[in-house]
């Protein structure tokens, strides 16, 4: 009614259209990623397997890539929403669960339990988040002053992070690991996830972003700075813990499966914000969205690419992001955020 | 709003406030004066619940404000800062929007209520016309208004301003002033502002506190409380008073 009508018309619209481009792309990926390092199968022929079911080779191909590609499609959407809610936890579009440690302390948690605790399904991913909720504390603690300081925060998470590659690798090398082994699970290799593995990892992401989702409110009130939000009736910092805390369960559900993939949670929300702008109830799903389909379509690249050697998901999402994350830097001196 | 014995410190050595009490009238502008690091502001803040006092309560409605819960205090007291960063892409009538964040339910859509608070709040803030600006392209001066409209959009009974105009022009300084005593006359809307200008306050405010070192060195009535041996004990400076031609009288100070 106050708001200029035509303008919320051509904003619904162009909601709607991207979210149905997001949909087609989902789908046409995801036969591309079924049929990636194979090369005797079209296309089509994907297609109509996926369809009728009878065709023997594609029913194959399902059963060795699928659990492969929902892993990277969820592990994608779950590194890119803790990705834009450590951005609005610390106010600064830079932050990524990568880059303020928080992945390389659900990495080590998850490399702990497989290397002195019995082996089980929950106790990795368990310990991955307890590790990654104990080292985001400590940074967010260490950083905390009285007044906002978001970019202590980065440079605080970045110093804990290089600390915790290094305990990574020392715990490597005391077990007699091959080096290769842990350094491909750290770039996230993604090779063929067991199905429980795969159902965990799915029902995690989702439970996550849909968590995230109900506090987009809050996010939004957020963006106002800590005062204007406490002015308005929101408990700034348990709010702030509360998405914390969801943020490092993503992002340490990802960091068990596809290792440390930096960027990501920087990229997607990035792009989401340039497409539909910074209301995070789009900017959630969205970026969900985008996060799955960049993680995917890394990972269909490194397996065409690297045929018969598959190139981890992680390098190429690695390598992509942070050509951005640099190009980014450089505009933000215009920008003068 | 009642203040019994408050003290506050940011640390353990030092306290910014001792012993203060004191009663803001419920309807009325009461205008906060005092050196800079006198507490104006802190005192703003333990009001608005940004900070907890060290001891003593702050009491509304006879209710301590600690035992408010955060939803139902925002709908009661707004307060607008001097300087707030907000989202730069953000357009006036989001900003505005945001206002009625207390009063909404999450999920539902803006109601008749909503509405109603937001469109009086831009008329109020003299911002019609500038809906659909973003932040990033207005001026100091629209951006503070921007930023009364978003706690007018709460409808408080109690609004705090802490020091509102001070990085404005002069012509800003005196819209301000005038869009908080409209709303005060047209809704009741008790206002507790710390100020920087002694006579802004004269003019505009109906009481005064002046406060030194963390401590109120004097209160009462808004033309009568300053005099110019007071200015010299707190403020360090000569006051002369200057009848204007328009009839006001100013204070002139100098070292």
């Amino acid at each position: 009614m106050l708001a200029d009508t035509r303008m919320d018309k051509k904003k619904a619209a162009t909601t709607a259209i991207v979210y149905t481009a997001c949909i087609v792309i989902t789908l046409i990926l995801l036969v591309v990623s079924i049929a990636a390092g194979s090369k005797d199968v079209s296309f089509f022929q994907i297609v109509k397997g996926l369809f009728t079911g009878d065709d023997l080779t594609v029913n194959t191909l399902i059963r060795v890539n699928m659990p492969r590609t929902l892993v990277a499609f969820f592990c994608g959407a779950a590194l890119a929403v803790s990705g834009v809610l450590f951005q609005s936890v610390t106010r600064n579009k830079l932050a990524d669960p990568a880059i303020i440690g928080v992945s390389s302390a659900g990495f080590m948690g998850g490399l702990i339990a497989t290397v002195y605790l019995p082996a089980s399904i929950v106790l990795s991913p368990l310990l991955a988040v307890i590790f990654g909720m104990s080292v985001f504390a400590l940074v967010f603690w260490l950083s905390y002053a009285r007044e906002e300081s978001s970019s202590r925060i980065l440079a605080l998470g970045a110093a804990v992070n290089a600390v915790l590659m290094v305990v990574i690798l020392t715990i490597a090398v005391m077990q007699n690991f091959a080096a290769t082994n842990v350094i491909l699970s750290l770039v996230g290799s993604l090779a063929v996830p067991k199905q429980d593995v795969v159902i965990a990892t799915v029902a995690l992401s989702i439970a996550g972003v849909f968590a995230a989702v109900l506090l987009a409110g809050k996010c939004n009130v957020l963006t106002l700075g800590d005062k204007i939000s406490s002015s308005l009736g929101i408990n700034v910092l348990q709010t702030k813990i509360i998405l914390i805390v969801v943020a490092v369960f993503l992002a340490a559900t990802a960091a068990t499966n596809v290792g440390i993939t930096a960027f990501l949670g920087l990229l997607a929300p990035l792009i989401a914000r340039k497409v539909l702008g910074g209301n995070h109830y789009n900017l959630i799903p969205l970026s969900a969205v985008l996060g799955g389909l960049i993680l995917l379509s890394a990972d269909c690249f490194g397996r065409a690419l690297g045929t018969p050697v598959t190139i981890p998901v992680g390098i190429i999402a690695t390598v992509v992001g942070g050509i951005v994350f640099i190009m980014l830097l450089r505009r933000s001196y215009y920008y003068a955020d | 709003m009642r203040i019994e014995k408050v003290a506050f410190g940011y640390d353990k050595k030092k306290l910014i406030l001792r012993d203060l009490d004191y009663t803001f009238k419920r309807g009325r502008i009461t205008a906060i004066l005092g050196p800079n690091g006198c507490g104006k502001s802190t005192l703003l803040g333990l009001c608005s619940r940004l900070f907890n006092p060290a001891c003593g309560t702050i009491c509304l409605d006879g209710k301590n404000i600690a035992q408010y819960k955060a939803r139902d205090f925002a709908k009661y007291v707004a307060s607008v800062y001097q300087i707030s960063e907000m989202s730069p892409d953000l357009s006036v009538l989001g900003l505005v929007t945001f206002g009625r964040t207390p009063h909404r339910k999450p999920f539902h859509h803006l109601s008749e209520a909503d509405d109603a608070a937001i469109k009086y709040s831009i008329e109020k803030a003299c911002l019609k016309g500038f809906e659909n600006r973003r932040i990033c392209e207005l001026s100091g001066g629209e951006r503070q208004r921007a930023c009364l409209a978003l706690a007018l959009a709460q409808e408080p009974r109690v609004l705090l301003l802490d020091e509102p105009t001070t990085f404005l022009d002069v012509y800003f300084q005196i819209e301000i002033m005038e869009i908080v005593t409209g709303v005060n006359h047209e809704k009741g809307v008790t206002i507790v502002m710390a100020l920087h200008d002694l006579n802004q306050a004269i003019k505009y405010a109906d009481d005064i506190i002046v406060m030194k070192d963390g401590q109120i060195a004097a209160a009462g009535d808004a033309k009568t409380t300053l005099t110019p041996e007071l200015i010299k004990a707190v403020f360090d400076v000569n006051a002369e008073v200057i009848k204007a031609e328009n009839g006001d009288s100013f204070y002139a100070v100098y070292r």
